[in-house]
């Protein structure tokens, strides 16, 4: 049944994303953005159900947009109160990284974290990474964990890749 | 970017050495140490291994400017020269792995002939490490990342043979070995791209110019080895295997 389910918003998401991929109005994205985040990191399937069909629209939405509208989605994430910027990158990044969530929608997560980060090189302000660097070395250093150290790992290198890419990019 | 570089140098240190800072990290006391956080020595081995394969993921990136993936392993470079100069232990499974990455990620071209060599000299090396021994523990527990770490070495191996043939001079003997070590000892039903691959650099050591007298010597051994996998069910093994050995056997 979940499975039919899945086909069936896949199929709908496929002809809605075009949709997503001209530019569409800041306030529609920061809604995407404020449903997201307090669904991140889901604690149910239905939360789960809601990413699913949310993160490809956001990605498609944020990378449609211009970089002033995500450096504005941004400072309104961080300004409204609720959830940090780096707190939702954190949560997304884990969800792209996580083994238990569908590809499609992990590969939505890691588009929008890209997108994410790299307004905060466009900013020119602190790279939105630092928090995250600094929970994973408090994570590596006190964890025996060998699959945190491994999730740890690969955090480190998809950060440095965002960062080479953007590098240049900019 | 001093960031980047300080995450891809701490990725490569916790490689090779099982130890580093971690990065962005201001107290001097912090320190990531593979040995102390983890007990067995496979899953230290492991997290070496996932140490190399993140660094790895960074110099694979598609879409990096050749500028910046060629300061990522110039720093790498770097590094691994002032180990060996230091004395440290050149056959470590994380060190070999940084190697492999370096040579598959890097323009070889760009590199002067005495980085060549020291790859070179470091990937053959790795040919005696545990990755190759099938009683090893590693071998036992952690079978998948094996067989890619193998992969890995031999395909490394393989862009030498091709692009720099020059920097193998000398080293015939021990990458014929290895080479066929690995072909026996990869399962013919899961392996199948271990074996092929390493068929392939077989090939390549076929046609190298500047070693014929070392190939004339180790031509019996291989062409007895491939005459032995004619009996391979895979169709596809089969059929590599005796073009393989059709080419050594004109080898004069």
């Amino acid at each position: 049944m979940i499975i039919f389910k899945i086909k069936t918003v896949k199929e709908i998401l496929s002809s809605l994303l075009p949709a997503y991929s001209m530019l569409v109005p800041l306030t529609r994205i920061q809604k995407l953005v404020k449903a997201i985040s307090d669904k991140i990191p889901p604690l149910s399937q239905a939360d789960e159900g809601i990413l699913i069909v949310r993160l490809p629209i956001l990605s498609a939405a944020l990378n449609a947009a211009e970089p002033s509208q995500v450096e504005e989605v941004v400072s309104e994430i961080d300004g409204d109160g609720g959830l940090q910027v780096t707190q939702l990158i954190e949560g997304l990044t884990e969800y792209a990284l996580s083994d238990d969530h569908l590809p499609d929608s992990r590969n939505a997560a890691a588009a929008c974290v890209y997108t994410l980060i790299k307004s905060g090189f466009n900013k020119n302000l602190d790279c939105p990474a630092k928090p995250l660097l600094n929970c994973i070395n408090n994570r590596l250093s006190s964890s025996s964990d060998i699959r945190v150290a491994r999730i740890c790992f690969e955090f480190l290198s998809l950060i440095v890749s965002y960062s080479v890419l953007c590098y240049y990019m900019n | 970017m001093t960031t980047a570089d300080g995450i891809a140098r701490f990725l490569m240190e916790a490689a090779c050495e099982g130890y580093a800072k971690p990065p962005f990290c201001f107290s001097e006391d912090t320190l990531f140490d593979i040995s102390v956080l983890f007990e067995e020595d496979y899953e230290q081995t492991a997290l070496k291994l996932i140490a190399a394969s993140a660094y790895g993921a960074i110099l694979m990136e598609d879409g990096v400017k050749p500028l910046i993936k060629q300061r990522l392993i110039h720093v790498c470079i770097k590094y691994i020269k002032k180990s060996l100069g230091k004395g440290e232990d050149s056959d470590s499974v994380g060190l070999l792995m940084i190697v492999c990455y370096v040579i598959c990620g890097g323009d070889l071209l760009k590199f002067d002939s005495a980085t060549i060599h020291t790859l070179a000299t470091l990937l053959i090396n790795g040919f005696s490490t545990d990755l190759f021994q099938t009683s090893s523990q590693i071998t036992t527990k952690l079978a998948s990342n094996v067989t890619k770490a193998r992969m890995l070495v031999v395909s490394a191996l393989l862009k030498i043979l091709c692009v720099s043939p020059k920097a193998v001079n000398g080293h015939i003997l021990e990458i014929v070995s290895g080479l066929l070590r690995l072909y026996a000892i990869s399962d013919p039903s899961v392996d199948v791209g271990c074996k092929l691959i390493t068929l392939q650099a077989l090939q390549a050591l076929a046609h190298l110019d500047n070693a014929k007298d070392s190939i004339l010597a180790v031509k019996p051994a291989v062409i007895a080895i491939l005459s032995s996998s004619m009996s391979q069910k895979n169709v596809i093994l089969r059929s590599a295997a005796v073009d393989v050995k059709n080419m050594w056997c004109l080898v004069a």
